[in-house]
């Protein structure tokens, strides 16, 4: 991936992840967390009317290869190291696919055990209204509950597992 | 939605013109620190090699697309004095949230005169509408300068207009 898909990948991320919801305000605000940061791309937190309830983290992968004809997924590749750094991580975490020719990105859950690199990103859960709405909630229930622990997402790829 | 908030603006701003303005490919794009003066520094690149060619870009984002924006004479005076020292060429772009149009002016603007790279300070305070025409024309005019400056290898340092 050239640094400029990545960066456009980023940008698409951001406007994605910001959209205002229900023509209101955003849901979440994402903060880059530079390139030393290990693994993971950005720190989005969860927005309520007077502050903030909860944070979860992404890894963003571009393409402009789009889709696997068979199965619709987005076509992205996530190292094995990363996918293993990704799950250790103790709060939620996401792999969020954009891809760069129509501008759409699409979620999936980096949380769970998993021993093998990633090849590509399901196209079930677009990164839209309705399932920004999804996250916002099954985060916030993550955080919310007095000893967090294992976390379980509803955007989960059983070919990840 | 009320009046938003400037993360929200500026976030969402730098996004959308990183993505405007990087569409055409054919360039690199890195975000620059708050105190170094532009947001983004544009790397012009032919065949992935990357040329040395920059253009720094300022983000003036604007809280609604309905803004037209516009500076005052003072502020035009003040950007000069704030890049009397910048060698290369500096244009400003501007965003609102929604990023549907996206505005350009020149702050030091690149030309070749009777074969000679000038970089002059813009004295306008209005801002064009961005389409691909004028993009093209502006690096167009970038590459211009950046040829012209090689060719004059007796001036290696250009004074301001």
């Amino acid at each position: 991936m050239s640094d400029l898909i990545g960066a456009r990948g980023e940008s698409r991320f951001l406007v994605l992840i910001t959209e205002p919801h229900d023509g209101e305000r955003p849901l979440f605000r994402a903060q880059r967390l530079g390139e030393k940061w290990p693994a993971t791309d950005f720190l989005v937190e969860l927005l309520v009317s007077d502050g903030v309830t909860g944070f979860f983290f992404v890894q963003v992968k571009t393409t402009r290869q789009g889709f696997t004809e068979r199965d619709r997924r987005l076509k992205v590749t996530v190292a094995q190291h990363t996918v293993a750094r990704l799950a250790s991580i103790p709060a939620p975490t996401y792999v969020v696919g954009i891809d760069d020719i129509d501008g759409t990105g699409y979620i999936v859950s980096a949380n769970g055990e998993r021993l093998t690199n990633v090849a590509s990103v399901p196209g079930h859960f677009p990164l839209n209204r309705q399932n920004r709405e999804r996250l916002w909630r099954e985060v916030r229930e993550y955080w919310s509950s007095r000893l967090p622990g294992a976390f379980t997402s509803v955007f989960t790829d059983p070919a990840w597992g | 939605m009320g009046s938003p908030q400037p993360w929200y603006v500026g976030v969402r701003a730098e996004a959308h013109a990183v993505l405007r303005l990087t569409s055409r490919g054919g360039l690199e794009v890195a975000r620059l620190p708050g105190k170094a003066g532009v947001d983004l520094l544009l790397t012009l690149s032919t065949d992935g090699e990357l040329s040395g060619r920059h253009l720094g870009v300022v983000v003036k984002p604007r809280a609604s697309e309905a803004d037209v924006p516009r500076l005052t004479p003072r502020s035009v005076r003040r950007e000069r004095a704030q890049f009397a020292s910048t060698t290369f060429p500096v244009c400003m772009v501007s965003y609102s949230p929604a990023g549907e149009l996206g505005y350009f002016r020149w702050i030091i603007e690149p030309s070749v005169e009777n074969g000679e790279p000038v970089l002059g300070y813009a004295q306008r305070t209005h801002f064009e509408p961005i389409t691909d025409a004028l993009l093209d024309g502006v690096f167009a005019q970038v590459d211009a300068w950046y040829d012209a400056r090689r060719a004059d290898g007796e001036h290696p340092v250009l004074g301001l207009r």
